[in-house]
């Protein structure tokens, strides 16, 4: 169960993205072009995965542990601070560059697209430099 | 090449320049701010926890701002 679970976690979490179009850049785009030609559609994807989660985690709050873990893992940093901020901005920038953010880009990568491949390959090149550069991931 | 029976359109630039910058900064990016759409989005926003709704906030704005530069600049996809 250990690992049946993540996997199938990831699967409908791949497949959520690739059924709403999420995996398109283009279509991403399209939803940041706001002042431009805006299509709206994927604040409904964002939107309904948002109201999803939330439903899921009142229920998860009522138990006392994960059906198939020991205990419940949940962020427990809350500092608006520098690092948030800076990390925000530079993730949307180059979110807006291309279209794609982290989940999308591996979900596209079995489509053997070249440019996808690039973004990935720069993806965890930045993820690394960011741990040497800046420091581990902070966690509480 | 097609792995899956199924698939719906990727539409993306072929300028390495822009993957390659694009990459970094979403990597670099997502690291140091703890999370991204699904991380601050959708986890985060679905646990109502205001540090990722300002998180969210701010990479959805930075994004469109960063459309609508390009498109000014005559960059659009």
């Amino acid at each position: 169960m250990k690992h049946v679970i993540p996997f199938l976690s990831g699967l409908l979490f791949g497949l959520g993205l690739l059924l709403s179009g999420m995996n398109d850049p283009q279509k991403v785009r399209g939803f940041l072009d706001i002042f431009g030609n805006w299509q709206p559609e994927l604040i409904a994807v964002m939107g309904g995965a948002v109201v999803t989660f939330f439903i899921v985690f009142q229920v998860s709050k009522t138990r006392a542990r994960p059906l198939f873990a020991p205990s419940f893992h949940l962020p427990s940093l809350q500092a608006i601070d520098f690092r948030l901020m800076s990390g925000a901005i530079m993730f949307g920038a180059g979110w807006g560059l291309v279209g794609l953010c982290p989940g999308p880009a591996l979900v596209d990568i079995l489509s053997g697209n070249e440019s996808v491949l690039i973004f990935v390959g720069a993806l965890i090149a930045g993820n690394r430099l960011a741990h040497y550069v800046v420091g581990p991931v902070k966690s509480s | 090449m097609q792995a899956v029976g199924y698939s719906t359109p990727i539409n993306i630039t072929d300028d390495s320049v822009l993957l390659v910058s694009a990459g970094l900064l979403v990597g670099f990016g997502t690291y140091i701010g703890n999370g991204c759409t699904s991380g601050h989005g959708v986890c985060g926003m679905g646990r109502l926890s205001f540090r990722s709704f300002v998180a969210t906030l701010t990479f959805i704005g930075a994004g469109i701002v960063t459309v609508a530069v390009m498109n000014a600049l005559g960059m659009g996809l």
